[in-house]
């Protein structure tokens, strides 16, 4: 009696694991999608493989952000003869803002323009210029320029535009 | 019940300690308290098999998904109704009209004209949800004329009927309003509706609701009105509203951020048949809707699970905001964005904006656009209005109204609303171009489009954004940018999609003394200051467009085809929008090119031309102020 006892109790403890186990296998995969749905999944490749080319043309600047103030710092410059690193008022042929001092050819880092006040939502283009003051361009007839939107990216919306 | 909170861990304690008595207990075979033990794991292992089918069975019931609570809400369909003249009344100036016709909109005075409507119907709790109220005539008589009216709820828990002595403008007025303005034709046993959701949820966000006085004051000119009773159909107010079960609706204020009761939405004309909208062949009402600020649909979160930038109810038209929510797509930042959607839905309603072309009519439709993905990408994230992001599509071998072929693919969406003056300041709007040339090249980019500064045509010199404005008399109120987008990789320009972008019905206008204020091109203002001609345009709606493909250039010989960019189209690593540019020059022979000037897109005759041009219209009824 003691023996057939103790084999139905384990058939019911074995029956009770199994039960549980796809239980608890279901309730894993249902918590797993969950998060999964909470999660925006990027199309995009990880940050790291964002990667570009240097470009072909030996002249290039690169500038990160413009804060309003009376200074633009450009990050890097490359040139390939002695030139300006020039800022202007909204195009390339705009008023000249700003101008650096003469650059020898070759890498610089870290060059501080001071310019006329810039305020917040200014358009800048930021060129080089050559020592006889010409617009340094690439084989294709454009300018090297980087165009900025000082301060904030611009004014946002007003509820009432919507 | 804190164990049913998503990912909370208790299910699987439970499970553990089952599990872990049992194996304990295996070790102690032979311990005397083995009874014991088993009972104490079974236990355990029932509770946490117990939960864990509860678990699943709400799991499968969609219980935790998208509710915060666990109330039930009953949703309850109801029509008020006018019960005796003294509940419908016109007042125009010193008149006061409770028999015979009524009207809609102006009579003689401009500033005090008054439809008054007292309904009634079964009491709809205080606190209660209104998914939808609408305002309904059915029209007495075939009308077309322009109306400019703003509807607002009385602040009275027992409003009184009319009377002489106590007339519709004599009421105190709750703060939400419903403004609406259009020209559209209303057809004889037609019925057309407005939504007054905002307003009525306000009132019952106050009151407990079985009499709601409805006071709907003429904004328009002199006799700009609609007949909308001749002893017919009296008008009536269908609401369909939810009260949560299992609280009291009157303790518990709205949620919904649709109805909130500080704003003051600008609603637009929500005819349902199918009004065209054409110049009136009536005497036309100059109308100037006073902007107002909207209710957003949905708060301007962004993120998982939520859809990126706030609509405004009045751009919703005769749609509910569920509907709209429809049309949404995944970014590439996984993140979901409106989209492309038809004016008129297929469940029959009409949205109050529009988007122009559907992008999948193009042939090399390369997937949905996600609007407002370029601009969220900013830090910080802009919203840009939804209702002025404009679709276009030319497709190879399309021919516009001069006779000339389109030589290549392009498609592009830009943002362009005319509904409001922020595009007088706002210089960088947000461009996804798409175009693949006849010899199979590619230029698929993204960014915020500089469109230069603004002025109007009279401006010398003239500025890339030209517009109408103040001091510069026009025949014509054409308005055109031109939307420069090039991708720069330290600053050489690696391509170059300009694209540019007209309407011949812009719904504002400049005052160039203050760039922030809405002038609606219909204004007498408007009129006095820059048109010559003294034409009605109050059905302007900013849909008559023209768009320009091109000039289109590549400057990416032997490159990588592959950029990844800033919002600007500076080449960054790591940048968040991934650009794709053939990896050619359009000085080589690539089959159709001017070189420098831009890859050829049509001939003009024997001339070649840079930009292919199209004008299509995409006016429909319905569309509002804000498009």
């Amino acid at each position: 009696m003691k023996k057939s006892a103790t084999r139905q109790n384990g058939a019911i403890q074995l029956i009770l694991v199994a039960v549980i186990i796809s239980l608890a296998i279901s309730a894993f995969i249902w918590f797993r999608d969950t998060g999964t749905s909470s999660r925006p999944v990027s199309s995009l490749p990880p940050v790291s493989q964002r990667t570009n080319p240097e470009p072909t043309n030996p002249n290039r600047i690169t500038v990160s952000e413009v804060a309003p103030g009376s200074t633009v710092i450009v990050e890097e410059v490359e040139l390939e003869q002695d030139g300006y690193i020039v800022v202007k008022k909204d195009d390339e042929t705009g008023a000249a803002l700003g101008k650096s001092t003469l650059l020898s050819a070759g890498r610089h880092t870290g060059v501080r323009i001071s310019t006329k006040e810039l305020a917040d939502g200014d358009v800048i283009f930021i060129v080089l210029q050559s020592k006889a003051g010409q617009l340094v361009t690439d084989a294709n007839e454009n300018s090297i320029a980087v165009v900025k939107n000082v301060g904030m990216a611009m004014g946002h919306y007003d509820p009432s535009e919507y | 019940m804190t164990f049913l909170v998503k990912n909370d861990n208790t299910v699987f304690y439970f499970l553990f300690i089952g599990f872990m008595h049992r194996r304990k207990s295996a070790r102690r075979k032979t311990s005397r308290r083995s009874t014991f033990n088993h009972l104490v794991h079974i236990r355990y292992i029932i509770i946490g098999g117990v939960i864990l089918a509860a678990l699943a069975i709400l799991a499968n019931t969609n219980y935790f998904r998208g509710n915060s609570h666990n109330l039930a809400q009953a949703t309850t369909n109801t029509t008020f109704t006018l019960s005796s003249d003294n509940t419908f009344v016109n007042e125009d100036d010193t008149n006061f009209q409770t028999s015979g016709d009524r009207w809609l909109g102006n009579g003689q005075s401009r500033d005090k004209s008054y439809l008054g409507l007292l309904v009634s119907g079964e009491t709809i709790p205080q606190g209660a949800h209104i998914e939808k109220a609408e305002l309904k005539f059915t029209q007495p008589n075939t009308e077309w004329i322009g109306i400019a009216i703003k509807i607002k709820a009385e602040d009275s828990s027992v409003p009184e009927n009319y009377s002489s002595s106590s007339r519709p403008s004599s009421r105190n007025l709750l703060s939400v309003n419903n403004s609406y303005s259009d020209n559209v034709k209303w057809e004889a046993g037609q019925t057309y509706s407005y939504d007054v959701t905002s307003v009525v949820q306000e009132y019952v966000n106050k009151y407990d609701a079985n009499k709601i006085s409805l006071l709907i004051k003429g904004t328009g000119g002199s006799w700009s009105r609609k007949y909308i009773y001749k002893g017919s159909e009296k008008p009536r107010l269908e609401i369909q509203y939810t009260v949560q079960n299992g609280s009291n609706p009157s303790t518990q204020p709205s949620t919904n951020p649709l109805v909130s009761p500080s704003a003051t939405p600008s609603l637009t004309p929500t005819a349902t048949p199918k009004p065209s909208v054409t110049p009136s062949p009536t005497p036309n009402a100059s109308v100037s809707p006073t902007p107002m600020a909207s209710v957003m649909t949905t708060p301007p979160t962004g993120g998982s699970g939520a859809i990126f930038g706030v609509v405004g109810i009045d751009t919703l038209g005769t749609c509910s905001a569920q509907v709209h929510d429809k049309y949404v797509t995944t970014g590439p930042d996984g993140k979901l964005y409106r989209t492309w959607h038809p004016v008129k839905d297929p469940s029959g309603c009409t949205f109050a904006h529009e988007h122009g072309d559907d992008p999948a009519t193009s042939t090399i439709f390369a997937g949905t656009v996600p609007f407002g993905y370029v601009a969220a990408q900013l830090d910080p994230p802009m919203d840009e209005p939804h209702v002025g992001f404009k679709c276009f599509v030319h497709n190879k071998g399309q021919k516009n109204d001069e006779g000339s072929a389109m030589l290549h693919d392009t498609y592009f969406c830009f943002h362009m609303g005319t509904g409001g003056p922020a595009r007088f300041t706002a210089r960088f709007h947000s461009l996804d171009f798409h175009m693949t040339s006849a010899s199979g090249y590619k230029l698929n980019v993204q960014g915020m489009a500089d469109i230069g500064n603004v002025g109007t045509i009279c401006n010398n010199p003239r500025q890339r954004r030209t517009v109408q404005g103040f001091g510069c008399l026009l025949d014509s109120p054409y308005e055109i940018w031109e939307d420069v987008l090039q991708i720069r990789n330290k600053g050489s320009v690696v391509a170059s999609a300009i694209v540019s972008t007209a309407v011949f019905d812009p719904i504002t206008s400049m005052d160039p003394a203050d760039l922030s204020r809405t002038v609606y091109t219909w204004s007498d203002e408007a009129q006095q200051k820059i048109f010559k001609f003294n034409d009605p345009r109050n059905n302007y709606r900013g849909c008559n467009r023209e768009a320009y493909s091109g000039p289109v250039n590549w400057y990416n010989r032997g490159a990588s085809q592959t950029y990844y960019t800033d919002p600007y189209g500076n080449v960054v690593d790591g940048g968040v929008l991934k650009q794709e540019i053939s990896a050619i020059n359009t000085s080589q022979n690539t089959g159709y090119v001017n070189q420098f000037s831009g890859l050829t897109m049509t001939y003009k005759g024997s001339e070649i031309m840079t930009q292919f041009k199209y004008h299509k219209s995409a006016c429909v009824s319905g569309l509002g102020i804000k498009n």
